[in-house]
Protein backbone atom coordinates (compact mmCIF):
# COMPACT_ATOMS: atom_id res chain seq x y z
CA UNK A 1 0.00 0.00 0.00
CA UNK A 2 1.25 3.50 -0.84
CA UNK A 3 1.06 6.33 1.71
CA UNK A 4 1.83 9.18 -0.73
CA UNK A 5 2.91 11.26 2.23
CA UNK A 6 4.53 14.13 0.42
CA UNK A 7 5.17 17.43 2.13
CA UNK A 8 1.76 18.82 1.24
CA UNK A 9 0.16 15.52 2.27
CA UNK A 10 1.94 15.68 5.60
CA UNK A 11 0.74 19.29 6.10
CA UNK A 12 -2.87 18.16 5.60
CA UNK A 13 -2.38 15.27 8.01
CA UNK A 14 -0.78 17.65 10.47
CA UNK A 15 -3.71 20.06 10.16
CA UNK A 16 -6.19 17.27 10.91
CA UNK A 17 -4.07 16.18 13.83
CA UNK A 18 -4.22 19.74 15.16
CA UNK A 19 -8.00 19.62 15.17
CA UNK A 20 -8.99 20.93 11.75
CA UNK A 21 -11.44 18.20 10.97
CA UNK A 22 -13.21 18.93 7.70
CA UNK A 23 -12.20 20.03 4.22
CA UNK A 24 -12.93 23.72 4.38
CA UNK A 25 -11.25 24.17 7.75
CA UNK A 26 -8.13 22.43 6.46
CA UNK A 27 -8.13 24.62 3.37
CA UNK A 28 -8.35 27.72 5.48
CA UNK A 29 -5.56 26.85 7.87
CA UNK A 30 -3.19 25.40 5.30
CA UNK A 31 -4.13 28.00 2.69
CA UNK A 32 -4.31 25.28 0.08
CA UNK A 33 -6.76 25.16 -2.81
CA UNK A 34 -9.80 22.87 -2.75
CA UNK A 35 -8.36 20.97 -5.73
CA UNK A 36 -5.36 20.07 -3.56
CA UNK A 37 -7.00 19.34 -0.22
CA UNK A 38 -9.89 17.08 -1.22
CA UNK A 39 -7.88 14.71 -3.46
CA UNK A 40 -5.29 14.51 -0.67
CA UNK A 41 -8.02 13.64 1.83
CA UNK A 42 -9.16 10.78 -0.43
CA UNK A 43 -5.58 9.51 -0.75
CA UNK A 44 -4.89 9.72 2.96
CA UNK A 45 -8.18 7.96 3.65
CA UNK A 46 -7.35 5.23 1.16
CA UNK A 47 -3.93 4.80 2.76
CA UNK A 48 -5.62 4.37 6.15
CA UNK A 49 -3.96 7.42 7.67
CA UNK A 50 -7.23 9.25 8.34
CA UNK A 51 -10.74 8.05 9.08
CA UNK A 52 -13.89 9.87 7.94
CA UNK A 53 -17.02 10.08 10.02
CA UNK A 54 -20.33 11.82 9.36
CA UNK A 55 -21.55 13.88 12.29
CA UNK A 56 -24.93 13.14 13.81
CA UNK A 57 -27.90 14.73 12.05
CA UNK A 58 -29.26 16.05 15.33
CA UNK A 59 -26.14 18.15 15.98
CA UNK A 60 -26.24 19.70 12.52
CA UNK A 61 -29.98 20.33 12.84
CA UNK A 62 -29.51 22.07 16.15
CA UNK A 63 -26.93 24.38 14.56
CA UNK A 64 -29.12 24.89 11.48
CA UNK A 65 -26.58 23.69 8.96
CA UNK A 66 -25.91 20.63 6.78
CA UNK A 67 -24.13 17.64 8.28
CA UNK A 68 -20.37 17.61 7.98
CA UNK A 69 -17.91 14.88 7.22
CA UNK A 70 -15.19 14.94 9.85
CA UNK A 71 -11.76 13.42 9.49
CA UNK A 72 -9.55 12.11 12.26
CA UNK A 73 -6.04 10.72 12.25
CA UNK A 74 -5.76 6.95 12.75
CA UNK A 75 -3.04 5.22 14.75
CA UNK A 76 -1.28 4.43 11.52
CA UNK A 77 -1.60 8.07 10.55
CA UNK A 78 -0.12 9.19 13.83
CA UNK A 79 2.88 6.92 13.28
CA UNK A 80 3.31 8.30 9.76
CA UNK A 81 2.98 11.84 11.04
CA UNK A 82 5.56 11.18 13.73
CA UNK A 83 7.95 9.87 11.08
CA UNK A 84 7.15 12.81 8.79
CA UNK A 85 7.79 15.28 11.60
CA UNK A 86 11.38 14.09 11.71
CA UNK A 87 11.75 14.87 8.01
CA UNK A 88 9.57 17.87 7.34
CA UNK A 89 9.38 21.17 9.14
CA UNK A 90 5.71 21.68 9.96
CA UNK A 91 4.19 25.11 10.36
CA UNK A 92 2.77 25.97 13.74
CA UNK A 93 -0.95 25.30 13.87
CA UNK A 94 -2.74 25.98 17.09
CA UNK A 95 -4.46 22.84 18.37
CA UNK A 96 -8.23 22.96 18.13
CA UNK A 97 -10.30 20.65 20.22
CA UNK A 98 -13.54 20.80 18.32
CA UNK A 99 -14.81 22.25 15.11
CA UNK A 100 -17.07 25.26 15.12
CA UNK B 1 -31.37 25.03 8.55
CA UNK B 2 -30.52 28.51 7.35
CA UNK B 3 -31.25 28.78 3.68
CA UNK B 4 -28.27 29.74 1.52
CA UNK B 5 -28.76 29.54 -2.19
CA UNK B 6 -25.76 28.19 -4.12
CA UNK B 7 -25.15 30.30 -7.26
CA UNK B 8 -26.07 28.69 -10.57
CA UNK B 9 -22.51 28.45 -11.95
CA UNK B 10 -21.27 26.69 -8.84
CA UNK B 11 -24.21 24.28 -8.87
CA UNK B 12 -23.49 23.58 -12.52
CA UNK B 13 -19.80 22.89 -11.79
CA UNK B 14 -20.72 20.54 -8.96
CA UNK B 15 -23.23 18.71 -11.16
CA UNK B 16 -20.66 18.26 -13.90
CA UNK B 17 -18.04 17.11 -11.40
CA UNK B 18 -20.44 14.65 -9.78
CA UNK B 19 -20.84 12.79 -13.08
CA UNK B 20 -17.17 11.77 -12.81
CA UNK B 21 -17.61 10.36 -9.32
CA UNK B 22 -18.25 6.59 -9.26
CA UNK B 23 -22.00 6.01 -8.83
CA UNK B 24 -21.48 4.15 -5.53
CA UNK B 25 -19.90 7.19 -3.91
CA UNK B 26 -21.80 9.95 -5.71
CA UNK B 27 -24.51 10.71 -3.14
CA UNK B 28 -22.05 10.89 -0.26
CA UNK B 29 -19.61 12.95 -2.30
CA UNK B 30 -22.33 15.45 -3.21
CA UNK B 31 -23.48 15.64 0.40
CA UNK B 32 -19.97 16.45 1.57
CA UNK B 33 -19.48 19.13 -1.07
CA UNK B 34 -22.91 20.70 -0.42
CA UNK B 35 -21.97 20.94 3.25
CA UNK B 36 -18.60 22.47 2.44
CA UNK B 37 -20.14 25.04 0.13
CA UNK B 38 -22.73 25.96 2.71
CA UNK B 39 -19.93 26.49 5.20
CA UNK B 40 -17.92 28.50 2.71
CA UNK B 41 -20.86 30.77 1.88
CA UNK B 42 -21.93 31.22 5.47
CA UNK B 43 -18.53 32.59 6.45
CA UNK B 44 -18.65 35.27 3.74
CA UNK B 45 -20.13 38.69 4.53
CA UNK B 46 -22.29 38.66 1.41
CA UNK B 47 -23.41 35.06 1.92
CA UNK B 48 -21.61 34.10 -1.29
CA UNK B 49 -23.95 36.22 -3.39
CA UNK B 50 -21.81 39.23 -4.38
CA UNK B 51 -20.03 39.07 -7.74
CA UNK B 52 -16.60 38.71 -6.16
CA UNK B 53 -17.77 35.97 -3.80
CA UNK B 54 -19.54 34.13 -6.58
CA UNK B 55 -16.30 34.04 -8.59
CA UNK B 56 -14.35 32.84 -5.56
CA UNK B 57 -16.97 30.16 -4.90
CA UNK B 58 -16.83 29.01 -8.51
CA UNK B 59 -13.04 28.73 -8.20
CA UNK B 60 -13.56 26.69 -5.05
CA UNK B 61 -15.97 24.42 -6.94
CA UNK B 62 -13.38 23.90 -9.68
CA UNK B 63 -11.51 21.88 -7.06
CA UNK B 64 -14.51 19.53 -7.03
CA UNK B 65 -13.68 18.54 -10.61
CA UNK B 66 -10.16 17.60 -9.62
CA UNK B 67 -11.47 15.78 -6.59
CA UNK B 68 -14.01 13.85 -8.67
CA UNK B 69 -11.43 12.84 -11.27
CA UNK B 70 -9.05 11.72 -8.54
CA UNK B 71 -11.79 9.63 -6.93
CA UNK B 72 -12.71 8.03 -10.21
CA UNK B 73 -9.11 7.21 -11.04
CA UNK B 74 -8.30 5.73 -7.68
CA UNK B 75 -11.58 3.93 -7.18
CA UNK B 76 -11.00 1.79 -10.21
CA UNK B 77 -8.19 -0.67 -9.54
CA UNK B 78 -7.78 -1.29 -13.24
CA UNK B 79 -7.16 2.35 -14.16
CA UNK B 80 -4.98 2.78 -11.08
CA UNK B 81 -2.82 -0.20 -12.09
CA UNK B 82 -2.81 1.00 -15.69
CA UNK B 83 -1.65 4.42 -14.46
CA UNK B 84 1.18 2.76 -12.53
CA UNK B 85 2.11 0.71 -15.57
CA UNK B 86 2.18 3.77 -17.85
CA UNK B 87 4.59 5.52 -15.51
CA UNK B 88 7.34 3.01 -16.19
CA UNK B 89 10.05 3.99 -18.68
CA UNK B 90 9.78 0.66 -20.48
CA UNK B 91 6.08 1.32 -21.14
CA UNK B 92 6.94 4.71 -22.61
CA UNK B 93 9.38 3.14 -25.07
CA UNK B 94 6.95 0.32 -25.83
CA UNK B 95 4.29 2.95 -26.59
CA UNK B 96 6.63 4.70 -29.02
CA UNK B 97 7.42 1.39 -30.74
CA UNK B 98 3.69 0.64 -30.93
CA UNK B 99 3.08 4.01 -32.60
CA UNK B 100 5.74 3.17 -35.17
CA UNK B 101 4.10 -0.21 -35.75
CA UNK B 102 0.69 1.43 -36.26
CA UNK B 103 2.25 3.90 -38.72
CA UNK B 104 3.86 0.94 -40.50
CA UNK B 105 0.63 -0.98 -40.87
CA UNK B 106 -1.31 2.13 -41.94
CA UNK B 107 1.20 2.78 -44.70
CA UNK B 108 1.32 -0.80 -45.94
CA UNK B 109 4.60 -1.60 -44.20
CA UNK B 110 6.34 1.71 -44.98
CA UNK B 111 5.74 1.12 -48.67
CA UNK B 112 7.27 4.32 -49.96
CA UNK B 113 10.38 4.03 -47.79
CA UNK B 114 10.91 0.41 -48.81
CA UNK B 115 10.63 1.31 -52.51
CA UNK B 116 13.06 4.18 -52.08
CA UNK B 117 15.57 1.97 -50.27
CA UNK B 118 15.18 -0.74 -52.89
CA UNK B 119 15.87 1.81 -55.64
CA UNK B 120 19.12 2.66 -53.85
CA UNK B 121 20.17 -0.96 -53.90
CA UNK B 122 19.29 -1.68 -57.56
CA UNK B 123 22.08 -0.52 -59.86
CA UNK B 124 19.63 -0.44 -62.78
CA UNK B 125 17.05 1.75 -61.02
CA UNK B 126 18.43 5.05 -62.29
CA UNK B 127 17.78 4.10 -65.93
CA UNK B 128 14.00 4.28 -65.67
CA UNK B 129 13.01 7.92 -65.93
CA UNK B 130 9.98 10.13 -66.34
CA UNK B 131 9.87 12.61 -69.22
CA UNK B 132 8.14 15.89 -68.59
CA UNK B 133 8.03 19.27 -70.21
CA UNK B 134 8.95 22.01 -67.82
CA UNK B 135 6.53 24.87 -67.56
CA UNK B 136 7.61 28.49 -67.44
CA UNK B 137 6.40 28.91 -63.85
CA UNK B 138 8.95 27.79 -61.25
CA UNK B 139 9.91 24.71 -63.26
CA UNK B 140 6.47 23.17 -62.90
CA UNK B 141 6.42 19.74 -64.54
CA UNK B 142 3.72 19.13 -67.08
CA UNK B 143 2.83 16.19 -69.26
CA UNK B 144 4.40 15.65 -72.67
CA UNK B 145 2.99 15.53 -76.16
CA UNK B 146 2.47 12.03 -77.59
CA UNK B 147 3.84 13.20 -80.95
CA UNK B 148 7.10 14.27 -79.34
CA UNK B 149 7.43 10.91 -77.59
CA UNK B 150 6.92 9.13 -80.91
CA UNK B 151 9.59 11.38 -82.47
CA UNK B 152 12.05 10.71 -79.65
CA UNK B 153 11.42 7.01 -79.96
CA UNK B 154 12.49 7.17 -83.59
CA UNK B 155 15.50 9.49 -83.25
CA UNK B 156 16.88 9.57 -79.70
CA UNK B 157 20.23 7.78 -79.34
CA UNK B 158 20.34 7.97 -75.56
CA UNK B 159 17.05 6.15 -74.94
CA UNK B 160 16.19 2.47 -75.23
CA UNK B 161 12.67 3.74 -75.80
CA UNK B 162 9.81 5.72 -74.31
CA UNK B 163 6.14 5.01 -73.72
CA UNK B 164 3.25 7.31 -72.96
CA UNK B 165 0.75 6.90 -70.18
CA UNK B 166 -2.29 8.82 -69.11
CA UNK B 167 -4.77 8.64 -66.26
CA UNK B 168 -7.98 10.09 -65.08
CA UNK B 169 -7.04 12.36 -62.23
CA UNK B 170 -8.46 11.55 -58.83
CA UNK B 171 -11.02 8.82 -58.39
CA UNK B 172 -13.02 9.60 -61.50
CA UNK B 173 -14.72 6.59 -62.97
CA UNK B 174 -12.77 3.46 -62.10
CA UNK B 175 -9.53 5.43 -61.99
CA UNK B 176 -8.29 3.65 -65.07
CA UNK B 177 -5.15 4.52 -67.01
CA UNK B 178 -4.11 4.17 -70.62
CA UNK B 179 -0.60 3.22 -71.63
CA UNK B 180 1.56 2.65 -74.67
CA UNK B 181 2.26 -1.00 -75.50
CA UNK B 182 5.87 -0.92 -74.24
CA UNK B 183 5.05 0.87 -70.97
CA UNK B 184 5.22 -2.25 -68.81
CA UNK B 185 8.31 -3.48 -70.62
CA UNK B 186 10.19 -0.31 -69.71
CA UNK B 187 8.82 -0.44 -66.20
CA UNK B 188 9.93 -4.09 -65.85
CA UNK B 189 6.51 -4.70 -64.28
CA UNK B 190 5.80 -8.35 -63.52
CA UNK B 191 2.31 -9.82 -63.70
CA UNK B 192 1.00 -11.76 -60.73
CA UNK B 193 -1.19 -13.82 -63.02
CA UNK B 194 -1.58 -13.74 -66.80
CA UNK B 195 0.62 -11.32 -68.72
CA UNK B 196 1.16 -7.63 -69.47
CA UNK B 197 0.84 -5.88 -72.87
CA UNK B 198 3.02 -6.67 -75.84
CA UNK B 199 3.40 -4.91 -79.21
CA UNK B 200 0.97 -7.34 -80.89
CA UNK B 201 -1.80 -6.33 -78.51
CA UNK B 202 -2.30 -2.96 -80.27
CA UNK B 203 -3.93 -4.87 -83.12
CA UNK B 204 -5.33 -8.04 -81.64
CA UNK B 205 -6.28 -7.02 -78.14
CA UNK B 206 -7.85 -3.57 -78.23
CA UNK B 207 -10.39 -4.34 -75.49
CA UNK B 208 -7.83 -5.95 -73.20
CA UNK B 209 -6.97 -4.68 -69.73
CA UNK B 210 -4.37 -5.43 -67.10
CA UNK B 211 -5.83 -5.08 -63.62
CA UNK B 212 -4.13 -3.40 -60.69
CA UNK B 213 -3.45 -5.69 -57.71
CA UNK B 214 -5.55 -3.69 -55.22
CA UNK B 215 -8.59 -3.56 -57.51
CA UNK B 216 -8.33 -7.28 -58.25
CA UNK B 217 -8.02 -8.13 -54.59
CA UNK B 218 -10.73 -5.75 -53.37
CA UNK B 219 -13.38 -5.79 -56.11
CA UNK B 220 -12.86 -9.23 -57.59
CA UNK B 221 -11.91 -10.93 -54.31
CA UNK B 222 -8.57 -12.05 -55.76
CA UNK B 223 -10.24 -14.44 -58.24
CA UNK B 224 -7.35 -16.56 -59.61
CA UNK B 225 -9.38 -17.50 -62.70
CA UNK B 226 -10.00 -13.91 -63.78
CA UNK B 227 -7.63 -14.05 -66.77
CA UNK B 228 -9.63 -14.41 -70.00
CA UNK B 229 -12.88 -13.25 -68.42
CA UNK B 230 -14.73 -10.06 -69.29
CA UNK B 231 -15.31 -7.38 -66.64
CA UNK B 232 -17.12 -4.05 -66.87
CA UNK B 233 -14.92 -0.99 -66.38
CA UNK B 234 -16.18 2.56 -66.84
CA UNK B 235 -19.37 1.00 -68.24
CA UNK B 236 -17.45 -0.79 -71.00
CA UNK B 237 -16.74 -4.53 -71.27
CA UNK B 238 -13.05 -5.36 -71.03
CA UNK B 239 -11.13 -8.60 -71.34
CA UNK B 240 -8.65 -9.29 -68.55
CA UNK B 241 -5.26 -10.52 -69.73
CA UNK B 242 -3.40 -10.22 -66.45
CA UNK B 243 -3.09 -8.81 -62.97
CA UNK B 244 -0.06 -6.81 -61.89
CA UNK B 245 2.08 -8.05 -59.01
CA UNK B 246 1.49 -6.54 -55.59
CA UNK B 247 4.71 -4.53 -55.58
CA UNK B 248 4.13 -3.06 -59.06
CA UNK B 249 3.95 0.65 -58.61
CA UNK B 250 3.96 3.75 -60.68
CA UNK B 251 3.54 6.93 -58.66
CA UNK B 252 0.46 7.01 -56.54
CA UNK B 253 -2.32 6.86 -59.09
CA UNK B 254 -2.65 3.14 -58.49
CA UNK B 255 -5.19 2.67 -61.29
CA UNK B 256 -7.80 -0.06 -61.12
CA UNK B 257 -7.05 -1.11 -64.69
CA UNK B 258 -4.62 -0.37 -67.45
CA UNK B 259 -5.62 -0.43 -71.11
CA UNK B 260 -3.91 0.47 -74.38
CA UNK B 261 -4.34 3.72 -76.26
CA UNK B 262 -6.55 3.19 -79.24
CA UNK B 263 -4.46 3.04 -82.42
CA UNK B 264 -4.84 6.10 -84.60
CA UNK B 265 -6.02 8.19 -81.71
CA UNK B 266 -3.56 10.44 -79.94
CA UNK B 267 -3.97 11.00 -76.20
CA UNK B 268 -4.83 14.65 -76.85
CA UNK B 269 -8.12 13.47 -78.25
CA UNK B 270 -9.20 12.46 -74.75
CA UNK B 271 -10.17 15.66 -73.03
CA UNK B 272 -9.66 15.90 -69.29
CA UNK B 273 -6.91 13.33 -69.07
CA UNK B 274 -3.24 13.97 -68.41
CA UNK B 275 -0.43 12.46 -70.45
CA UNK B 276 3.07 11.64 -69.31
CA UNK B 277 5.91 9.51 -70.62
CA UNK B 278 8.30 7.04 -69.15
CA UNK B 279 11.59 6.10 -70.77
CA UNK B 280 14.52 3.76 -70.23
CA UNK B 281 17.97 5.21 -70.70
CA UNK B 282 20.64 3.21 -72.47
CA UNK B 283 23.27 1.74 -70.10
CA UNK B 284 25.86 4.29 -69.03
CA UNK B 285 23.83 7.31 -70.21
CA UNK B 286 23.33 10.01 -67.61
CA UNK B 287 19.88 11.66 -67.36
CA UNK B 288 21.49 15.04 -68.11
CA UNK B 289 22.88 13.73 -71.42
CA UNK B 290 19.49 12.35 -72.41
CA UNK B 291 17.89 15.63 -71.44
CA UNK B 292 20.30 17.58 -73.66
CA UNK B 293 19.60 15.33 -76.64
CA UNK B 294 15.82 15.41 -76.23
CA UNK B 295 15.85 19.19 -75.90
CA UNK B 296 17.80 19.49 -79.12
CA UNK B 297 15.53 17.08 -80.95
CA UNK B 298 12.23 18.62 -79.86
CA UNK B 299 13.29 22.19 -79.18
CA UNK B 300 11.39 22.00 -75.93
CA UNK B 301 12.20 22.36 -72.23
CA UNK B 302 12.28 18.66 -71.42
CA UNK B 303 13.21 17.18 -68.09
CA UNK B 304 14.41 13.59 -67.57
CA UNK B 305 14.01 12.53 -63.96
CA UNK B 306 14.95 9.01 -62.85
CA UNK B 307 12.20 7.39 -60.83
CA UNK B 308 14.76 6.48 -58.17
CA UNK B 309 15.40 10.22 -57.69
CA UNK B 310 11.67 10.89 -57.34
CA UNK B 311 11.33 8.05 -54.83
CA UNK B 312 14.35 9.14 -52.82
CA UNK B 313 13.46 12.84 -52.86
CA UNK B 314 11.51 12.92 -49.55
CA UNK B 315 14.25 10.94 -47.79
CA UNK B 316 16.97 13.13 -49.30
CA UNK B 317 15.12 16.26 -48.13
CA UNK B 318 14.02 15.16 -44.68
CA UNK B 319 16.80 12.69 -43.81
CA UNK B 320 19.43 15.36 -42.98
CA UNK B 321 16.85 17.25 -40.90
CA UNK B 322 16.03 14.04 -39.02
CA UNK B 323 19.73 13.46 -38.33
CA UNK B 324 20.06 17.07 -37.12
CA UNK B 325 17.10 16.64 -34.74
CA UNK B 326 18.42 13.30 -33.45
CA UNK B 327 21.91 14.71 -32.86
CA UNK B 328 20.59 17.79 -31.10
CA UNK B 329 18.35 15.72 -28.84
CA UNK B 330 21.38 13.54 -28.09
CA UNK B 331 23.34 16.66 -27.11
CA UNK B 332 20.44 17.86 -24.94
CA UNK B 333 20.31 14.43 -23.28
CA UNK B 334 24.04 14.56 -22.54
CA UNK B 335 24.10 18.12 -21.21
CA UNK B 336 20.91 17.84 -19.19
CA UNK B 337 21.78 14.54 -17.51
CA UNK B 338 23.73 16.39 -14.83
CA UNK B 339 25.91 13.35 -14.33
CA UNK B 340 22.94 11.19 -13.35
CA UNK B 341 24.10 8.31 -15.44
CA UNK B 342 23.94 6.63 -18.78
CA UNK B 343 20.45 5.26 -18.17
CA UNK B 344 18.75 8.67 -18.17
CA UNK B 345 20.67 9.81 -21.26
CA UNK B 346 19.89 6.59 -23.13
CA UNK B 347 16.21 6.83 -22.20
CA UNK B 348 15.82 10.43 -23.38
CA UNK B 349 17.76 9.69 -26.55
CA UNK B 350 15.74 6.53 -27.33
CA UNK B 351 12.46 8.38 -26.81
CA UNK B 352 13.58 11.16 -29.14
CA UNK B 353 14.84 8.76 -31.84
CA UNK B 354 11.63 6.71 -31.81
CA UNK B 355 9.39 9.79 -31.82
CA UNK B 356 11.35 11.49 -34.60
CA UNK B 357 11.36 8.30 -36.65
CA UNK B 358 7.59 8.15 -36.31
CA UNK B 359 7.25 11.72 -37.60
CA UNK B 360 9.73 11.06 -40.43
CA UNK B 361 7.94 7.89 -41.51
CA UNK B 362 4.51 9.54 -41.43
CA UNK B 363 5.75 12.56 -43.42
CA UNK B 364 7.45 10.45 -46.08
CA UNK B 365 4.68 7.90 -46.39
CA UNK B 366 1.72 10.27 -46.49
CA UNK B 367 3.15 13.73 -47.16
CA UNK B 368 5.69 12.53 -49.73
CA UNK B 369 3.13 10.48 -51.60
CA UNK B 370 0.59 13.32 -51.58
CA UNK B 371 3.07 15.86 -52.86
CA UNK B 372 4.38 13.82 -55.81
CA UNK B 373 2.57 14.49 -59.07
CA UNK B 374 2.08 11.95 -61.83
CA UNK B 375 4.75 13.72 -63.88
CA UNK B 376 7.30 13.27 -61.10
CA UNK B 377 7.19 16.83 -59.84
CA UNK B 378 6.28 18.11 -56.43
CA UNK B 379 3.17 20.15 -55.80
CA UNK B 380 4.29 23.38 -54.18
CA UNK B 381 1.62 23.45 -51.48
CA UNK B 382 1.85 19.77 -50.52
CA UNK B 383 5.66 19.79 -50.67
CA UNK B 384 5.95 22.79 -48.38
CA UNK B 385 3.17 21.33 -46.22
CA UNK B 386 5.12 18.10 -45.75
CA UNK B 387 8.24 20.01 -44.75
CA UNK B 388 6.32 22.08 -42.23
CA UNK B 389 4.55 19.01 -40.92
CA UNK B 390 7.91 17.40 -40.32
CA UNK B 391 9.48 20.47 -38.70
CA UNK B 392 6.52 21.18 -36.42
CA UNK B 393 6.02 17.49 -35.57
CA UNK B 394 9.71 17.03 -34.76
CA UNK B 395 9.76 20.18 -32.66
CA UNK B 396 6.79 18.95 -30.66
CA UNK B 397 8.34 15.50 -30.21
CA UNK B 398 11.63 16.93 -28.92
CA UNK B 399 9.78 19.31 -26.62
CA UNK B 400 7.57 16.52 -25.25
CA UNK B 401 10.58 14.24 -24.69
CA UNK B 402 12.30 17.01 -22.74
CA UNK B 403 9.28 17.92 -20.62
CA UNK B 404 8.50 14.23 -19.98
CA UNK B 405 12.06 13.69 -18.81
CA UNK B 406 11.73 16.55 -16.36
CA UNK B 407 8.72 14.86 -14.78
CA UNK B 408 10.58 11.63 -14.14
CA UNK B 409 12.46 10.35 -11.15
CA UNK B 410 16.18 10.70 -11.88
CA UNK B 411 16.85 7.39 -10.17
CA UNK B 412 14.25 4.95 -11.49
CA UNK B 413 13.08 7.09 -14.47
CA UNK B 414 9.47 6.37 -13.47
CA UNK B 415 7.07 9.21 -14.13
CA UNK B 416 6.46 11.21 -10.96
CA UNK B 417 2.98 10.98 -9.51
CA UNK B 418 0.63 12.55 -6.98
CA UNK B 419 1.01 16.06 -8.31
CA UNK B 420 -0.45 18.54 -5.85
CA UNK B 421 -0.50 22.25 -6.42
CA UNK B 422 1.01 24.09 -3.50
CA UNK B 423 -0.29 27.16 -5.22
CA UNK B 424 -1.27 30.71 -4.52
CA UNK B 425 -2.79 30.41 -1.10
CA UNK B 426 0.04 28.25 0.13
CA UNK B 427 2.44 31.17 0.28
CA UNK B 428 2.17 31.62 4.04
CA UNK B 429 2.79 28.08 5.19
CA UNK B 430 4.88 26.78 2.33
CA UNK B 431 6.48 30.13 1.50
CA UNK B 432 6.31 29.41 -2.18
CA UNK B 433 3.95 28.44 -4.94
CA UNK B 434 4.34 25.53 -7.29
CA UNK B 435 3.60 21.86 -7.86
CA UNK B 436 4.88 19.05 -5.72
CA UNK B 437 5.28 15.58 -7.16
CA UNK B 438 6.71 12.41 -5.71
CA UNK B 439 8.34 9.28 -7.06
CA UNK B 440 5.86 6.43 -6.50
CA UNK B 441 8.75 4.27 -5.32
CA UNK B 442 9.79 6.86 -2.75
CA UNK B 443 13.09 7.90 -4.31
CA UNK B 444 12.31 11.56 -3.74
CA UNK B 445 10.06 14.53 -4.31
CA UNK B 446 10.19 17.26 -6.90
CA UNK B 447 9.00 20.78 -6.32
CA UNK B 448 8.46 22.85 -9.47
CA UNK B 449 8.01 26.55 -8.92
CA UNK B 450 5.22 28.16 -10.92
CA UNK B 451 6.90 31.54 -11.01
CA UNK B 452 6.52 34.57 -8.76
CA UNK B 453 8.58 32.84 -6.14
CA UNK B 454 12.10 33.31 -4.89
CA UNK B 455 12.45 29.54 -4.63
CA UNK B 456 14.53 27.70 -7.27
CA UNK B 457 12.54 26.72 -10.36
CA UNK B 458 13.00 23.00 -9.72
CA UNK B 459 14.09 21.32 -6.56
CA UNK B 460 14.59 17.57 -6.38
CA UNK B 461 14.80 16.22 -2.86
CA UNK B 462 16.35 12.79 -2.88
CA UNK B 463 15.06 10.55 -0.11
CA UNK B 464 17.16 7.73 1.28
CA UNK B 465 15.88 4.35 2.42
CA UNK B 466 14.95 5.66 5.84
CA UNK B 467 12.13 7.64 4.18
CA UNK B 468 10.70 4.60 2.48
CA UNK B 469 8.18 4.00 5.28
CA UNK B 470 6.44 7.25 4.42
CA UNK B 471 5.85 6.21 0.87
CA UNK B 472 5.72 2.47 0.49
CA UNK B 473 4.57 -0.11 2.97
CA UNK B 474 3.88 -3.74 2.39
Amino acid sequence: MVYDLTYVGAIVLHAIHCGRRYGFQIMEVAELASGTVYPLLRRLEKAGLIRPQWEKDAVARAEQRPTRKYYSVTKQGEAALEAAALRYRFPAIAPQESAR
Amino acid sequence: MRFLRTPLESRLLLSIASTFVPRRLRAEWRREWDGEIWWWASTRPGGGQTARERIALAMHCCGALRDACCLRREENELTASLGRLLRRPATCLAGAILMLAVAGSASGGFDHIRRALRSWLQPDAGRLAVLSETGPFMGQRLGVSARKVAYWNRHAQTLEGAAIYSWYPGAARDNSAKVGESFFTFLRARPRIGRVFTTEDTVSCRDCVVLGYDYWKRNLKGDPAIVGRTVTLDGQPARVIGVLARDSWFFDANPAAWSLFEPGKTPQEFPGILTGAVCRLKPGIAPAAAERELRQLARARVSVTPISVILQRPIATLGPLWIAFVLSSGMVALFSSGGRGVKAVAFLFSKAVLGLSFILAMTIEFGGAASTTETGGTTIAAGAGSLWLFLVGSGLVVRWCWSDQRKRCPECLGRLAMAVPAGNGARILLEQSGIEMACPLGHGTLFTSQGGSIAPERRWASLDDSWRDLFVTS
